[in-house]
């Protein structure tokens, strides 16, 4: 008995060890950091850019919430079209944002699920070649083929296109085909025997049997694949130069020489702008985002 | 192992569903996987011919001419040792923090859920607003800090070239932390609680705990993350192109953002050369990563 309560008391002691009191200051060091720039950012966007105030905390003295409504004016980029330089707006760059971002993080989490799903309920030889094949294409680093890619989307009228990157998105070499594989291995294959007996063809016991069994899966890597989609600038720039998504534009507003967001103030007004759908995206999502990819919570 | 027997109708039609779904992506795959690599090789040995607009076989040509440049050019010296220096400090620092934050979440420590979010916040937000309010904080920020403090009149951070790269170095640790911790904790909540709980009656210390089972049983997820990083030597841009677009001065520049700064500008005649390096690239980078693994396997912990 006196045995157990010490257990028990070096169990509850061991929360307080060095270790443990080192990570939690080195975490409060890392969560400043984070925070800081964001919240003096916030600050400082509804600061008077034409008006110099140094001060640390940029606490206004004259609350700037027009800032807004002017970074929404300047938030453009020219684009080259047939009828001459066309200048898209932050409405504009929405839609094509939303296009670009569900469309490729659907495709992005779809191909993967369907993939893995194929290649661990039917053990065929092939299976295995894509499960390997998977594998050793993950770990394998190939540098440099961009320019090949480019070339190659021109050449298929992909380029410039919606439908174009969506295709280009659609592949299955990804951590999330290993996840989706490592759950749908994890199924007895009674699921589609008892299904198969009340006659459902293997179409609709995917999707009615095995789908909804990995929802939550699906919605989750969905969420992920839309933030980085949503966030992604480099991709748009290159591969869609006249469908400019809400990324691009903030990167073009952070270069612009305009000299009405040329000021701190105001570019950084452009990033609240952008912040603000991602933010309310992770407050309703934010704990299905941060679950555990790995865990089989699924099975409701 | 499944076999087809194509006398069975219910086998056929198996198979059937199999090669129709499964059809569309491997054509994906076929064409901008291995299409695209091939392309690039190809595309190495060749020479644009801005008469015809077609590419004409050129032998080793660009791979001479890169090799000269790669060698003989100051920007690329800077590249290499920079790449290099990233990814020693990342793949130490970075690892080792990620390990022990995501140590510190699964043994639930003090304020968890409030780590748990501020690790993961980088990743869902757009790196271009992140490099601008970070940029705004250490180079007006800090220096007006410093000089309230009584210090002296001081450059920002990152306008100092004295601290640039430290600072460029330092931001690449603090915003990459976020898929590494979901991770590797996601692992550290598959091990068996008795086995830690077993280990703490013992008398074993948190660090000890760490060490000896808690490392060695998601040493594979480790290894994965580890070896993922060593594919990004070559391709990490340092955030460069959100920090300065296409003006970063060379001495801080990476192979991956003069890669991808010149891919942006390339013309069709570029794109031979920039192939060349790809391959140049990964003839070096292959060999090290199966190495390291090969290594890291021998070496690495076991989870027996």
């Amino acid at each position: 008995m006196i045995d157990k309560k010490r257990s028990v008391k070096q169990v509850r002691g061991n929360g307080r060890s060095p270790l443990m009191i080192i990570l939690f200051v080195l975490l409060i060091v890392y969560a400043v950091t984070i925070l800081l720039p964001i919240v003096w950012g916030l600050f400082e966007a509804l600061m008077d850019g034409d008006k110099i105030e140094s001060t640390i905390i940029p606490w206004p003295s004259d609350w700037k919430f027009d800032n807004f409504f002017k970074a929404f004016g300047f938030f453009y980029v020219p684009v080259e079209s047939e009828i001459g330089t066309v200048y898209p707006d932050l409405w504009f760059m929405f839609g094509y944002t939303m296009l670009y971002a569900v469309g490729s993080a659907f495709m992005a989490t779809f191909v993967p699920c369907i993939v893995a799903y194929l290649t661990a309920r039917f053990d065929y030889f092939f299976s295995r070649l894509i499960n390997v094949f998977v594998v050793v294409a993950i770990a394998l680093p190939i540098v440099g083929s961009l320019p090949s890619e480019i070339q190659m989307a021109k050449t298929l009228g992909l380029y410039d296109k919606f439908w174009g990157i969506w295709i280009m998105k659609s592949h299955f070499i990804s951590v999330y085909y290993l996840i989706f594989y490592a759950r749908f291995k994890s199924f007895p294959t009674s699921y589609e025997e008892a299904a198969q007996i009340d006659g459902a063809g293997h179409l609709r016991i995917f999707f009615r049997v095995i789908l909804p069994l990995v929802k939550n899966l699906f919605w989750t890597v969905f969420l992920i694949m839309f933030i980085a989609f949503w966030n992604d600038y480099y991709t748009p720039l290159v591969y869609m130069p006249t469908y400019p998504t809400v990324a691009y534009g903030m990167w073009y507003f952070n270069n612009s020489t305009e000299n009405v967001i040329s000021n701190v103030p105001m570019k950084i007004t452009g990033c609240v702008l952008m912040l603000i759908p991602i933010l309310v995206l992770f407050a309703i999502f934010g704990k299905r985002l941060m679950g555990n990819l790995t865990e089989g919570g699924d099975k409701e | 192992m499944l076999r087809v027997n194509f006398r069975n109708k219910r086998s056929r039609k198996q198979f059937i569903f199999y090669s129709l779904m499964i059809a569309l992506p491997v054509l994906q795959v076929v064409i901008f996987y291995f299409g695209v690599n091939i392309n690039s090789i190809l595309l190495a040995f060749k020479n644009y011919d801005r008469d015809t607009g077609d590419y004409v076989w050129t032998g080793f040509e660009h791979f001479t001419k890169m090799i000269k440049e790669m060698t003989t050019d100051v920007t690329w010296a800077f590249a290499f040792r920079n790449s290099v220096k990233v990814w020693l400090v990342s793949s130490v620092v970075s690892m080792a923090l990620a390990l022990f934050f995501s140590y510190y979440i699964y043994k639930r420590g003090v304020l968890k859920n409030f780590f748990r979010v501020m690790l993961f916040l980088p990743s869902i937000v757009s790196s271009i607003v992140m490099v601008i309010l970070f940029r705004n904080l250490v180079d007006n920020f800090i220096p007006a800090l410093v000089l309230r403090l009584g210090g002296e009149e001081m450059l920002g951070l990152l306008a100092d070239h004295n601290t640039t790269m430290l600072v460029l170095i330092v931001y690449g640790i603090v915003m990459g932390f976020g898929t590494n911790v979901l991770l590797l904790s996601g692992a550290m909540s598959s091990i068996s609680t008795s086995i830690t709980e077993a280990a703490q009656i013992d008398g074993a210390n948190r660090w000890c705990e760490f060490w000896r089972i808690v490392f060695p049983q998601i040493f594979p997820t480790f290894l994965t993350i580890f070896i993922i990083s060593i594919a990004n030597l070559f391709s990490n841009q340092l955030n460069l192109f959100s920090f300065y677009g296409s003006n970063a001065e060379a001495q801080f520049s990476t192979v991956g953002y003069i890669l991808y700064k010149r891919t942006l500008s390339a013309s069709y005649a570029e794109y031979s050369d920039l192939a060349a390096i790809g391959i140049l690239l990964t003839l070096i980078i292959v060999p090290i990563t199966l190495g390291i693994r090969k290594i890291l396997e021998k070496v690495g912990p076991s989870n027996d």
